[in-house]
């Protein structure tokens, strides 16, 4: 079977749409049906809960019987009580690949002492860390979820002076990576949100950095995966890079 | 217009106009796109810079976009882009640019789709048997466009000229589809296009569920991938499909009278 492994999918409930295939079964349900083999799952609810840790238990639980096929990161919040008990838990009892951090839903900035504790930590147990630039369209938030955008200056000084973590930016656009983050070489790419307008636009952002820092993602289960697989099927691209895209790259991430 | 067998008709898509750096690429480059995602026609408007635009601004478009159909023909299909709020110039400038082989009118949001101002257009439109693609969405932010058109505005000049074809723009142009889809269903007469970056899975879904299957019509808005990969993607029979991809225009085109 040809591998297909996601770095963008979750599990849990949106607070401000229904989402269908939100648990591990539909998840698997939804990954079967387009075709995708693997994925790095993390939790939606522990977005919105203020101590994270019941959402990315909840997360461990469900995905324990598909750990060959889902592989979790902890949502970890630097800026509440307890977290490094709570990461120590997720590396030591859950096995956790990575971690994702919400900055500006969670109340901080990469300036802040808080996101730098974090990476002490994150250097010590050697786990990449997942940072979304966005988890939906802010045309149609809800009135009362106006987050505002991480600070990419930030996110640029934050990378560079982590340069031994490996950060996967995900739903990251085009021109931000292109303009502000193509030259951190300790920075992957979801590629679900680069912009395929332009022709061979892959191409060019793979002969400008290199291709191991592209990675497929498809934010499952609030995305339908088949744009971002015909993306990447239809790219100007030869197979060893397709495959490094598909799979490869990802699994070096999870391995290291 | 040739009858062509198309399996995918792209409604909603737009081309630069010929003052453009690039516009000579960009035409191309958008139907070699098209040949990449099996869309067989391309239903093109050019936007002037000024959406408020002036006769005379709004001419000099729609000359490019009749080029456009003679360089590609049977690939480009044209909308006529016009300002309602000069009256007599954009009614005169429907009938010429229908006359010269467009399919249909484009409006943006200098007013909104119920604007009385609007009505002159619209009365042109349903004499010729053409259809009316609108810009629209609806947000819980400010979009910074004042006279954005939403269903609401759909259902009220729907009920006005239930025999117009009138077509929402963009249902995944990023705003809060729910809530368009659930006002749309108020009227009946008019079409959604699928178009926009929005890939949210259920969109669809619930576009057919909740509105019927007869009233989609396969879009993009220049979001290629984004505009296929959904329709592919969504849980719908082939007919389904099919009917989004092309059946649905196809029949709508089918309606002109000149």
């Amino acid at each position: 079977m040809k591998k297909l492994f996601d770095c963008n999918a979750h599990i849990g409930n949106w607070p401000f749409r229904k989402l269908h295939n939100n648990n591990a079964m539909g998840l698997l349900r939804m990954m079967d049906r387009s075709g995708i083999t693997n994925a790095v799952v993390s939790s939606i609810d522990a977005i919105f809960y203020k101590n994270c840790q019941p959402g990315n238990v909840e997360v461990f639980r469900q995905i324990k019987k598909y750990r060959e096929r889902l592989f979790p990161f902890a949502v970890i919040n630097p800026y509440y009580a307890g977290w490094q008990e709570d990461l120590e838990e997720c590396v030591g009892k859950y096995n956790i690949k990575g971690i994702t951090i919400y900055p500006s839903i969670h109340g901080y900035s990469l300036k802040d002492d808080c996101a730098d504790e974090l990476m002490v930590k994150v250097k010590e147990y050697k786990i990449p860390v997942a940072i979304s630039l966005r988890i939906v369209d802010p045309r149609q938030g809800h009135w009362l979820f106006q987050v505002p955008n991480i600070n990419i200056e930030d996110l640029v000084c934050f990378t560079k002076k982590h340069s031994e973590v490996s950060f996967i930016i995900r739903d990251v656009e085009t021109e931000i990576i292109d303009k502000k983050l193509i030259k951190i070489n300790n920075c992957y790419f979801d590629i679900s949100r680069i912009n395929f307008c332009e022709k061979d636009i892959l191409k060019k952002l793979i002969t400008k950095s290199s291709v191991d820092r592209y990675l497929f993602g498809s934010q499952i289960p609030f995305k339908d995966p088949t744009p971002a697989i015909l993306k990447l099927q239809l790219s100007n691209i030869t197979k060893i890079e397709r495959n490094k895209i598909e799979f490869r790259n990802l699994e070096n991430q999870i391995k290291s | 217009m040739k009858n062509i067998d198309c399996k995918r008709i792209d409604v909603h898509y737009h081309i630069l106009d010929r003052r453009t750096y690039g516009w000579e690429n960009d035409w191309k480059q958008s139907v070699e796109d098209a040949d990449k995602l099996e869309i067989d026609q391309l239903c093109i408007s050019i936007l002037p810079e000024n959406k408020c635009a002036n006769p005379s601004e709004f001419r000099q478009v729609n000359d490019d976009v009749l080029q456009a159909m003679k360089d590609y023909p049977g690939r480009y299909l044209g909308y006529a882009f016009v300002n309602p709020g000069y009256t007599r110039k954009a009614v005169e400038e429907v009938e010429r640019c229908i006359r010269a082989g467009m399919i249909g009118v484009k409006l943006y949001s200098a007013y909104t789709i119920d604007d009385p101002v609007t009505e002159p257009v619209i009365e042109k439109c349903i004499d010729l048997g053409v259809p009316i693609l609108m810009h629209a969405g609806y947000a819980h932010i400010d979009m910074g466009q004042p006279s954005i058109s939403t269903a609401l505005h759909f259902t009220n000049i729907a009920k006005k000229y239930p025999e117009a074809m009138f077509i929402e723009a963009h249902i995944g142009g990023g705003g809060d589809w729910e809530w368009s889809i659930k006002e749309l269903k108020k009227c009946p007469t008019v079409f959604l296009d699928t178009g926009g970056s929005v890939i949210d899975d259920g969109m669809i879904n619930m576009a057919v569920k909740e509105l019927g299957v007869e009233r989609l019509l396969f879009a993009t808005d220049c979001s290629i991938y984004s505009g296929v990969g959904k329709i592919l993607g969504a849980r719908l029979t082939e007919q389904q499909r099919r009917k989004i991809f092309s059946e649905n225009f196809k029949n709508i085109l089918s309606k002109r009278k000149l």
